[in-house]
């Protein structure tokens, strides 16, 4: 239930985003001609799907990886929309579409604009959806960022992690903390320098998941400097934006804060220059010098990675005890067996090879979801 | 002036183990680093020049420095095919010192 709530919350906050709304209402109506087709990515409970049929689409393809989509056929529905609008339940990169689409929309633009993949996501939808001198919504995408000198943020998100808690020292955490994007409100006052643009992507070319770009900021007072708050420019259409930069707009999406390890003391004119790269908004890598002391961190760092993941596909690969049990369920799948039944077979044989019943009850239940029909 | 070489933003240090992994984010590849290689793109993160880094390798592997010059150069090459460096003349975060 718990989860449940989250995502509830996730997509209330989203909806009662009048920013958010409008700008993206503003957008379809300029973009959706009447009778276009349209493929909707990443359409959550299909709001932005039922305004693209009130701008006049005559079809729109909407899909949904997400748990809320198992309730979006009911808001299309309840909008009297459902001979207009195909929900697709799954990831748009494994769908195929019956025919191409005038227009993509998508909102799925992340608080450090690309941490929910829109790169990807977007590049992989153009290419195989969109048809000849088809347009998009988004256009484009920034990231701005801008040094922040908030010691107390920085103490909240990293710096704790070096104190002792009930005695215990749980320093180990405090690298992988500093090595995360942190989704927390940046302030105008908590910024030593104002927001800068510093990547830009064109969502109608753009094809490479990898994007990068620098700025160089110039402080203004002596003090120190604990990391860079970063966020998104979205072109929607012609004359019509939606950003967080500070002041911000929107209250959906917080800024995202790239720490740095320890805060690094900068004086009145020092300059700042930063790099930041990210990889579809997954992995992220930021460098650079707050006057003469230099900065390198990045997420994948963060994440501790095993010597089998960083080698990828160039590793041999054998089955683990969950893998010999997937191996033996996709054996009983006969098109007749109940999930209950293939699950009581398997715990009877030697192929089950983690530890209880349950255990195997529950890998075969997760396969049911992810790969039965 | 010998160009210095600073490590690309995409190539992403990672030490685990005793091994010196790189993985290249704009290629989605890895490539495992040990020994004198190992040491050689450590003395790049750390901002060595070329020659400060053959100094160090021809300690630490008690080779003479004209074969450690050699190696690091080679090696930078190769670095540098597969995208890994970028050469610079003056700042490795300055568009002007850009090769």
């Amino acid at each position: 239930m718990d989860e449940l709530r989250t995502i509830l919350d996730f997509h209330a906050s989203m909806l009662r985003d009048r920013s958010r709304m409008e700008r993206f209402q503003e957008a379809i109506a300029a973009t959706v001609r009447p009778g276009s087709v349209v493929a909707d990515v990443g359409c959550g409970t299909g709001i932005l799907s039922v305004l693209c049929c009130r701008a006049g689409a005559r079809r729109v393809y909407a899909m949904e990886v997400g748990p809320i989509g198992r309730w979006t056929e009911q808001v299309i529905a309840a909008n009297g929309l459902a001979g207009r609008v195909e929900v697709i339940r799954g990831i748009s990169t494994e769908i195929s579409l019956p025919e191409q689409v005038d227009v993509i929309v998508s909102e799925t633009i992340g608080s450090a604009a690309f941490d929910e993949g829109i790169v990807g996501y977007i590049a992989d939808a153009r290419r195989r959806f969109l048809a000849p001198g088809g347009r998009m919504v988004p256009r484009g995408l920034a990231l701005w960022a801008a040094p922040v000198d908030d010691v107390a943020l920085h103490h909240r998100l990293v710096g704790w992690w070096r104190e002792a808690v009930e005695g215990a020292d749980v320093s180990p955490l405090h690298q992988i903390a500093a090595r995360q994007l942190h989704l927390s409100a940046a302030r105008p006052e908590q910024l030593c320098a104002p927001p800068q643009t510093i990547i830009k992507v064109d969502l109608e070319k753009a094809d490479q998941p990898f994007v990068a770009g620098r700025a160089q900021f110039v402080l203004a007072r002596e003090g120190p400097v604990t990391g860079f708050a970063i966020g998104f420019d979205a072109d929607l259409a012609d004359g019509v934006c939606l950003s967080n930069r500070p002041p911000r707009e929107t209250l959906h999406w917080s800024p995202g804060f790239l720490a740095l390890e320890e805060p690094l003391h900068g004086r009145a004119g020092d300059v700042v220059q930063v790099e930041i790269g990210t990889l579809d908004g997954q992995t992220w890598r930021w460098r650079g010098r707050v006057g003469e002391h230099p900065f390198d961190l990045d997420t994948l760092t963060g994440r501790s990675p095993s010597p089998d993941e960083l080698q990828g596909d160039q590793r041999p690969l054998s089955l683990g005890p969950r893998g010999q049990t997937a191996a033996a369920v996709l054996g009983l799948i006969d098109g007749r067996r109940t999930v209950a039944e293939i699950a009581a077979a398997l715990s009877q044989s030697p192929a089950a090879s983690l530890p209880s019943a349950a255990a195997t009850r529950a890998v075969v239940a997760q396969l049911a979801r992810y790969l039965g029909q | 002036m010998d160009p210095l070489f600073a490590t690309a933003l995409h190539a992403v240090t990672v030490e685990v183990g005793g091994t010196t992994f790189v993985v290249d984010l704009r290629e989605g590849t890895s490539v495992a680093f040990n020994g004198a290689a190992a040491a050689i793109w450590r003395g790049l993160v750390r901002g060595r020049s070329p020659a400060g880094i053959a100094t160090e390798l021809a300690s630490s592997f008690a080779i003479d420095e004209a074969r450690a010059r050699t190696d690091v150069a080679a090696f930078l090459s190769t670095l540098a095919a597969r995208g890994l460096v970028r050469a610079w003349l003056l700042d490795p975060l300055s568009d002007d010192g850009a090769r």
